[in-house]
């Protein structure tokens, strides 16, 4: 191999240097660029945050007090709530934290997997703290508005709540008599509901301009029915937590509960419409129907005080 | 007697900032060692060689000011030279040439010690031929931190700042490389 003299390489690159007119970069132009790297990496984290909030938000008010209900079991529920939007970019900002962080000035020094480990705290922590600042509702309603096919909380609970065929009915109450009321529900059908083996807690919670979810007998042609249950409504104001715990408790204790016990205060007739509420709860619940059970017919029942 | 000590590459990079004529100080220091390492990358044509390292030296006098201090001028300088060698590649569209494996028999004593199993030592004593024949065979990424850390003698941490890579990857990557290497040079000899 031939080497080129030292001082030819020298006088060659000295050279091109002051006939070029080669010149250093300013140093600011290396700054701005470890900072512009530097502040997209932040910004990466920001959104991933945003997104990490409103995954929360949108995972603890999916209506999963009552999904029993809604969906055949935890899995198929928690697979129709999952925020899928959010979870992508949360995804695109961990990929452009990390391409980001990697071109800092020392950010080649961390592995990918730790690099990846600290966004995802960062994300998960600010996430909390954004929660926590109420902007994932906010962001949840905002996307709701401006994004063509994104259904909000409130939104995707009407969806799996608006099923009048399947005897599920969301709305609002709005006329209340003494054993019927009337529910506008999200269509704007007005339907009118016997209230009369409703439980008392139930009707307590029917008052006019009250958000209810409601598990009725419906007639869809005079769209009538005989209410099973009454359940709070879907509020744009999310519930607290332990309100929300405190409603899956009742809702718990309220389907494990012995009927016939229940049903030795109503009359023959109401007791007809119990066990057909009855039914059709076990049916959305995804348990065996009571159909199979012998009706307590011949059993002498009081009428209801 | 003794005179001033040289200043540092630091400090004729600030000088150099100031006044260009410093840079040749630079040239003088590192235009051997990157001409040595060009060529292991597989620059093999004296010409060719020349107009990869006028080009570094151009690039590291533009980038001056975004030396950063706390790395070693050396591996900032390495750095650039791999870069612009890959480059030269790309542009060029040619694969590296085979590589420069050994300067000495010291350097290839080391490399064999290191990296050949007693099974390859007893069967044949490991020459530069077989060794550059095995390297052209395994991926790149093993054939750099090779080359660094057995031809250019750098330590993990000037590896991970010429190579921009973590210095966990450089271990692995050493002792996936070596693993590799072994395995080639096994088939070589047999």
């Amino acid at each position: 191999m031939t080497e080129q003299p030292v001082h030819n390489l020298k006088e060659t690159v000295l050279t091109r240097i002051a006939s070029e007119g080669v010149k250093p970069s300013p140093k600011y132009v290396f700054f701005a660029r470890n900072v512009v790297f530097a502040a997209v990496a932040f910004l990466a984290v920001i959104v991933g945050s945003l997104a990490i909030a409103v995954s929360i938000f949108t995972s603890l008010h999916a209506g999963w007090e009552y999904y029993e209900l809604t969906h055949q079991n935890r899995l198929t529920f928690t697979v129709s709530i999952l925020p899928y939007i959010w979870i992508s970019v949360l995804l695109g900002t961990l990929v452009l934290g990390y391409f980001n962080l990697r071109h800092t000035k020392r950010g080649y020094r961390y592995s990918a997997s730790w690099v990846f480990i600290g966004l995802v705290f960062a994300s998960t922590l600010g996430g909390v703290v954004l929660y926590n600042f109420n902007l994932g509702r906010v962001l949840d309603e905002e996307a709701a508005q401006y994004l063509p096919r994104y259904r909000s909380s409130v939104g995707l609970q009407q969806d799996f709540w608006h099923a009048p065929e399947l005897g599920r009915i969301i709305g609002v109450v709005s006329v209340v008599g003494s054993s019927t009321i009337a529910i506008t529900d999200i269509d704007g059908i007005t339907w009118n509901i016997d209230t009369e083996v409703l439980p008392v807690p139930d009707q307590k919670r029917l008052e006019t301009g009250r958000d209810v979810r409601l598990i009725a007998l419906i007639d869809q042609d005079d769209r009538t029915g005989t209410g099973c249950m009454a359940l709070p409504g879907v509020e744009t104001e999310p519930v607290p937590y332990r309100e929300a715990m405190e409603r899956r408790r009742d809702f718990k204790t309220r389907i494990e509960d012995d009927f016939e016990e229940v049903m030795e205060h109503f009359s023959l007739i109401e007791v007809d419409k119990m066990h057909a509420c009855r039914e059709l709860i076990e049916q959305l619940l995804g348990r065996q129907s009571l159909s199979g059970k012998a009706l307590p017919v011949e059993k002498e029942v009081l009428l209801a005080p | 007697m003794t005179g001033a000590p040289e200043p540092t590459d630091a400090e004729v990079v600030q000088l150099a900032l100031a006044d260009n004529a410093h840079f040749g100080i630079l040239i003088d220091r590192y235009s051997d060692k990157l001409r040595r390492y060009i060529a292991r990358l597989g620059v093999r044509s004296s010409e060719d060689q020349d107009d990869v390292l006028q080009e570094v030296f151009i690039k590291v006098y533009r980038y001056l000011n975004g030396f950063d201090t706390n790395l070693s001028f050396s591996s900032w300088v390495y750095r650039i030279a791999h870069n612009e060698t890959m480059t030269w590649f790309r542009k060029r569209q040619v694969r590296p040439e085979g590589h420069l494996i050994a300067d000495s028999d010291d350097v290839l004593a080391l490399v064999a010690d290191d990296i050949s199993d007693p099974e390859i030592a007893a069967n044949t004593a490991l020459d530069a031929a077989q060794l550059s024949a095995a390297l052209v065979d395994i991926d790149q990424k093993y054939r750099d931190v090779l080359t660094l850390r057995y031809f250019e003698g750098k330590e993990y941490e000037e590896i991970s700042d010429i190579l921009k890579i973590p210095v966990g990857s450089v271990g692995t990557l050493i002792h996936r490389g070596k693993q590799k290497l072994k395995h080639h040079l096994q088939a070589k000899i047999t």
